[in-house]
């Protein structure tokens, strides 16, 4: 059932698919311009923004509508989205492999990553995409796109905000000096370690994610 | 005899609306309207039996199954007053889209359909008019061997001769056995040609449920010149107008006695029924 989901929901984004070409362009620019680092981080979320395309035009099509008159139970149309959503978090990372290669070519500052460096920005950008992911798919589920876009696009950045925020803080304090350092210090010794905590972590998030995806939608009326 | 729906003290509360733990069933092999003004809560009553609103309290039961139970939708074929496609879809798209989910699904049925009410498979759903658009709704809603069509306002919107050939389908429809419509309007002129089983829901409660031809040969209409009307039958009349020229009126045929023999006294349509009853807001 989760594949026919996955299925119906890519067929209901046909207009949008015209779009998904342009992404490796988008982020073979910004790389080029800015730093190939971005490469794998950008394609992720990019995948991500694009697997959000469904909530977009389930209300103008009525998506949630027509999924409710098929044998379809409420639980399996969140497993679909976000089966569908992991599916382009797995495309962003293929992408941001074939393209950082390239960019490299073209880029000022280049970047030739070991194995572990790859993995480590692969595993940052799996927990980038489970943080955006339980900031937006829940909200998205409870609230629809057009109300629950503006708090799925702005309770990550508030979020980001505070942690930044904390982070500046505490490192401001007596003795903290070097907390940033010591951290990317100890994070460049154990770079698998911490790759293996991040993805465990954006694991978690994803799982929790779900969870109240499927809580608030099975409780939605349409 | 064997009930298509069954529905026992369903409740839902909304803000500005409830549904008053209503109660009725409709029997298999029937043509059901389900009628009442706007707002009464026809809608509100399919999406609970489809479990797209979530009730408070209450039972559904469908072609003997829990309205919970999503396998029941196999079953079901369901049109509301638009149907639910994108409008970047082509009858193809929809086919693709929704024969997946059907163990039952007819292709070779569904572009007979389409053929037969002139669809062109490949145009997109945007660029077709609303009687095209109800009209491809019903092919997907009669591909998949529905055992019951839920239908809302299905007619609303058409002009006389779309909705004449929309009549002509459900008709088509009923010529197996075992299958029932469910259909909901405030058009009650279709109903007048095709029901046999009315329910009538007014401000979220059922106020009528039974056969159609009872219901109309219950009431009848009144009308008569001034001072035609018995002090002791205003209490009778339903949805009474007195105006200068005398009156009009609804009333039970058990209660036509005792008027003056110039009254007028004719039929009653549903029309009738539902305009009287709401005028004060009478129960059946």
């Amino acid at each position: 059932m989760i594949r026919k989901m996955i299925a119906l929901d890519w067929r209901a984004m046909k207009v949008y698919q015209i779009r998904f070409p342009i992404l490796p362009v988008f982020v073979f620019v910004f790389g080029w311009l800015y730093t190939p680092l971005l490469v794998i981080p950008l394609c992720v979320i990019f995948c991500l923004s694009f697997s959000i395309n469904p909530f977009a035009v389930e209300e103008k099509g009525e998506l949630n509508k027509l999924y409710l008159t098929l044998p379809v139970k409420r639980k399996e149309v969140v497993a679909g989205r976000f089966a569908l959503s992991l599916i382009l978090l797995f495309c962003g990372m293929v992408m941001g492999i074939a393209i950082l290669p390239l960019v490299n070519l073209v880029a000022l500052s280049k970047w030739y990553l070991s194995l572990e460096w790859y993995l480590t920005i692969m595993a940052l950008s799996v927990l980038l995409y489970a943080v955006f992911n339980l900031f937006m798919f829940p909200v998205l589920f409870r609230l629809g796109y057009q109300k629950g876009k503006f708090w799925g696009f702005y309770l990550p950045i508030g979020f980001f905000g505070i942690m930044f925020g904390g982070f500046s803080g505490i490192s401001m304090l007596p003795g903290n000096e070097r907390l940033a350092l010591n951290f990317l210090e100890y994070a460049s010794k154990n770079l698998l370690f911490i790759s293996g905590g991040m993805v465990a972590l954006g694991a978690g998030l994803l799982v929790l994610s779900y969870a109240i995806s499927v809580k608030v939608y099975s409780k939605r009326d349409f | 005899m064997n009930n298509a729906i069954e529905i026992k003290n369903l409740s839902k509360r909304y803000k500005n609306f409830l549904l008053d733990g209503i109660s009725f069933s409709v029997p298999s092999g029937y043509i059901c309207g389900f009628i009442g003004q706007n707002g009464a809560g026809k809608t509100t009553t399919m999406k609970l039996m489809l479990n797209m609103a979530l009730k408070d309290s209450g039972e559904i039961e469908v072609l003997g199954k829990s309205g919970d139970d999503e396998s029941l939708k196999e079953e079901l074929g369901v049109l509301f007053d638009q149907p639910y496609f994108q409008e970047d879809w082509n009858p193809i798209d929809i086919e693709r889209a929704v024969k997946p989910f059907y163990r039952q699904w007819d292709s070779k049925a569904y572009h007979q359909y389409l053929a037969k009410f002139s669809l062109d498979p490949k145009q997109k759903f945007k660029a077709m008019s609303r009687g095209m658009k109800m009209k491809l709704g019903m092919a997907v809603t009669l591909s998949h061997d529905a055992k019951l069509l839920l239908l809302d306002e299905p007619t609303s919107g058409l002009d006389p001769v779309m909705r004449d050939e929309m009549l002509d389908v459900f008709r088509d429809y009923l010529v197996e056995e075992d299958r029932t419509i469910f259909f909901s309007t405030h058009i009650t002129s279709d109903l007048e040609k095709i029901a046999d089983y009315i329910i009538y829901i007014q401000d979220g409660r059922i106020v009528y449920s039974g056969l159609k031809d009872e219901l109309t040969e219950k009431y009848c209409l009144i009308r008569g010149g001034e001072g035609d009307l018995p002090q002791d039958k205003r209490k009778s009349m339903i949805g009474l107008r007195e105006h200068t020229a005398g009156f009009e009126g609804m009333i039970e045929v058990t209660e036509t006695g005792g008027f003056p023999p110039e009254v007028v006294i004719e039929t009653v349509t549903l029309e009738d029924i539902m305009v009287h009853m709401s005028r004060n807001g009478e129960t059946l």
